[in-house]
Formats: structure tokens, sequence, C-alpha cells
């Protein structure tokens, strides 16, 4: 952030920046990543809402979210988001929908499902910045903890299955893509109390309190 | 007078709740979202996994022609004699309802088990007397499958040729779709092997694929397709009639 204040770069600039290289980054290694069930699933996936996120950040820094026009739009849209508790209800949704294996298949047989799968996963990144700062712990633990479960549990299944669920993906891909399931849900829990255990006493309570 | 005031009391009445609104009225916007939310959510999980009854592709590639049986389109292929014609004109000169099955000959994993339970299955038909009504037919989708290595893989499975046929398609890109008509998916695997969905498919002789089965229900392919070609029978013979009467 220093280094960005020394050479006068807006501070929106560099999420900006990044989101638009990372976005550009995904849709040239479009093919390479859907090759494996693996890459496909645990990294191009999360990468999308991260760039989400990083447009989110770079929007509300921009000088362009303290506009009148975007800043009725966004006390709207903040409206219908109190505590933070649509967009993670949002989040349970779709990430349940791509962790269908018939979905994640048909966005290699067809351009409008991946065109869905691209937006809908930038936009969930967006909002979940929003509502993740929104929502309090007890909100957090409620809709995270249900996350990581339902991903834990498909994570299982998927090791689990004696047969293909997808047709375009091996089955030892299919397995390993299990074990990076379970693997990716227990480190959003290690990452949210990591996040949350310093700040779980003095920060946490009051907004507790303000929001009740 | 008093009339007059009630008159003018009524409107500021029915403002207080609007001015100061409870905590149950700011979050209606927030209510109506995660209504919003879930009923567009199961929406499309319930669009995904064809009305909550399937979650892979292959269940509902299966699922799809059983309900919706698909008109395969045409190709060029060939016998492992080296008989050359239209995938149409193989099917329907045959006038059998026909197995068909997806191979390639250097395949030791799936296609071995399939072709184990191929070669039992042409023992069942022979028992049951059903070599007129039904034959087994395994396709290539191997380009590097020519005639000879059909006829040794034949030799190999102890194919009998009234019973069983080999075929390959000529054209890669016919080849293609009537993969992609199929719903079969060919994946490079190590080892120069592929790795692709087996399972038996039903197919009439008027080129239609009509449902399939799972490659561990042999007997259950077998009674569908004996039914279906009883079905058959009867049909193909009045199109026969109309069209003998319509050349008369």
């Amino acid at each position: 952030m220093k280094l960005a204040r020394l050479l006068h770069i807006r501070s929106a600039t560099m999420p900006f920046a990044t989101a638009c290289l990372l976005l550009g980054g995904l849709l040239i290694s479009k093919e390479l990543l859907e090759r494996s069930m693996l890459w496909h699933m645990l990294v191009q996936l999360p990468l999308l809402a991260l760039c989400g996120y990083l447009l989110a950040i770079a929007f509300t820094r921009s000088a362009m979210s303290r506009h009148p026009f975007t800043s009725i739009g966004l006390r709207r849209l903040r409206a219908c988001d109190q505590n933070g508790v649509s967009g993670l209800f949002a989040l349970l949704f779709i990430s349940a929908y791509w962790m269908i294996p018939k979905a994640l298949e048909e966005c290699l047989r067809l351009p409008m499902a991946e065109f869905l799968k691209f937006s809908s996963l930038i936009l969930l990144g967006a909002v979940l910045r929003g509502s993740l700062a929104r929502s309090n712990w007890i909100i957090q633990i409620f809709f995270l903890g249900n996350f990581c479960s339902m991903t834990a549990i498909a994570g299982l299944l998927y090791q689990d299955a004696p047969q293909r669920l997808c047709n375009a993906y091996l089955l030892d891909d299919q397995s390993y893509t299990g074990m990076g399931l379970v693997t990716a849900s227990l480190a959003v829990a290690a990452c949210w109390c990591l996040a949350q255990l310093p700040a779980n006493t003095d920060k946490a309570s009051p907004q507790l309190s303000t929001s009740s | 007078m008093m009339n007059s005031q009630n008159s003018r009391n009524n409107p500021s009445q029915q403002t207080t709740p609007e001015t100061r609104p409870d905590a149950e009225l700011r979050s209606a916007p927030t209510l109506a979202t995660l209504l919003l939310i879930f009923l567009m959510g199961t929406a499309a999980i319930y669009h995904a996994t064809d009305s909550f009854r399937v979650v892979s592709t292959e269940d509902g590639r299966r699922l799809t022609i059983a309900e919706h049986p698909r008109q395969l389109p045409e190709a060029s292929v060939s016998y492992a004699n080296g008989q050359q014609l239209q995938l149409s004109q193989a099917l329907r000169s045959d006038s059998r309802v026909a197995i068909v099955t997806f191979i390639y000959t250097r395949c030791n994993a799936i296609c071995s088990i399939l072709g184990t339970e191929l070669q039992q299955m042409q023992g069942h038909l022979r028992q049951r007397g059903l070599q007129q009504q039904l034959r087994l037919l395994s396709i290539s989708f191997d380009d590097s499958d020519g005639p000879a290595e059909l006829s040794a893989y034949a030799k190999r499975m102890q194919a009998n040729p009234q019973e069983w046929q080999f075929m390959r398609v000529n054209n890669a890109v016919q080849r293609q779709s009537l993969l992609d008509s199929f719903g079969i998916v060919v994946v490079p695997a190590p080892l120069g092997e592929f790795q692709h969905n087996a399972a038996f498919h039903v197919v009439t002789p008027d080129g239609k694929l009509a449902r399939i089965f799972d490659y561990d229900k042999p007997d259950a392919a077998l009674e569908y397709a004996a039914a279906l070609s009883q079905q058959q029978t009867p049909l193909a013979q009045k199109q026969d009639a109309a069209a003998h009467q319509a050349a008369l």
C-alpha cells in the first residue's frame, strides 16, 4: 500500500489491475484448467470468485462508488442484504450448483453454461465482499459452517463414487477432486478461525450488540 | 367540526407506521431477496439435476434417451469384412434390433469386461432363439482400428459373425457426430489408452437410439431389445406393405 502511495497509484488501481489480469489469465487458460476436474473445480472456480472480490474492492475504493447515483443504488443493495445474509445464502446455492458433476461438465459442451459459470462466480465474489463485512460472526458461522460441511460431504461422495460422475474426467481425477474438496472445506474453516480469533474478544461483541 | 377534524387526523394516523418503520418492515427487502435467491437456486438445481433425479452426466444421458429416443445421424461405416455402407442402410438392411457397444480394439480395461458380457449375451441369444430378432454390434471409436484389427478382435472375442458384428466409422467428422449423438465421451488416458462411458445401447432398425442400459445389466438390455423387436416387426411389415401399395 505504501509503495502504491509512493508511486501515486490510486488505491483502487491495484485491485482492479489484479482482477483484470486474473480474469484475463483465467480466460486464456480456460481449456487447460478444464482438462482436469481438480483444476476446474478447485482452481478455476475459486479464482473466479476471487476476481469478483477484487473488483468489488476496487469499486468501493474508486470515486465511482461515491457518485450520488451509485450510492443510492448501493444503499438499496445493502437494504436487500442486511447482515450479509443474502450474499452468504447465494454462496450456498451457487457453490452447490457448481459441485453438481453434470452442471460442471455442461460447461465443456455448452458455451452458455460456461458464460453462466463465469458470471455467477464473479458476481458471487463481488457480493461476498460486502456480505462478509456486514455479517457478524454468528451469521458467518452458520453460513460458512453449512458451506464447509456441504463441500466436505460432496468431497467424500466424489471419493467414494465407484463410477465416473463426469464422462469427460478420469476416475482418478474425480477422487483427487474429492480429496481436494475435503481439504478446501477444512482450509476455509481454518482460515475463518484464524481471521476471527484475535478479533473475537474485542471486535465481534460490540458488532453483535449493535445488530441486535 | 368533529368530522372534519377526524378526516384531517386520519391521514396522519395512517402514515405513522410508515414514518416509524418496525424492524420487520426494514428487513422486508432482505427477506424478499432471500426468497428470490431460494427460488432461483432451486430452479437452477432442479434443471441441472433433471428434476432432482440425476447428478452424473451418464445417468442424465440415459434418462434423456429413455424419455426421448434419439434419431442417429448418418455416417459412412465399414464392417470388419471391409464392406462399406451408410449406417442407416446397415441398420435397416439387417432389420434386427441392434445392441450397440463402443470399443477400441487395444482396450484392456472396460472393453474386456464388456467383451465377456457380450460373449455371454451372444450365448443367451442362441439359447433363447433370438438371433432372428436381435444382433450385437460393436462400433470402434479409434481411428487406427481398420478391418484387419476389427476381425482380429472379433476372433479374440470368439464372435459369431451371424450374431455379433464389428464396425468402424470411416470419416472422423461423422464419427464425432455419431459419438455426440450417442453421448459417448472418449478421454485419452495414460499409456495410450482411452477412458469412455460404456453401456448397452438399444438401436432400432430405423436408426433410433431407444434406450441405454448399464454394462452390468446385460439381461435387462436383452429383455428390452427382445420386447422392442416384437413391437417393431409388425410395424415394419406394415410400413413395407404401405410402401408396396404406394409403389403399385
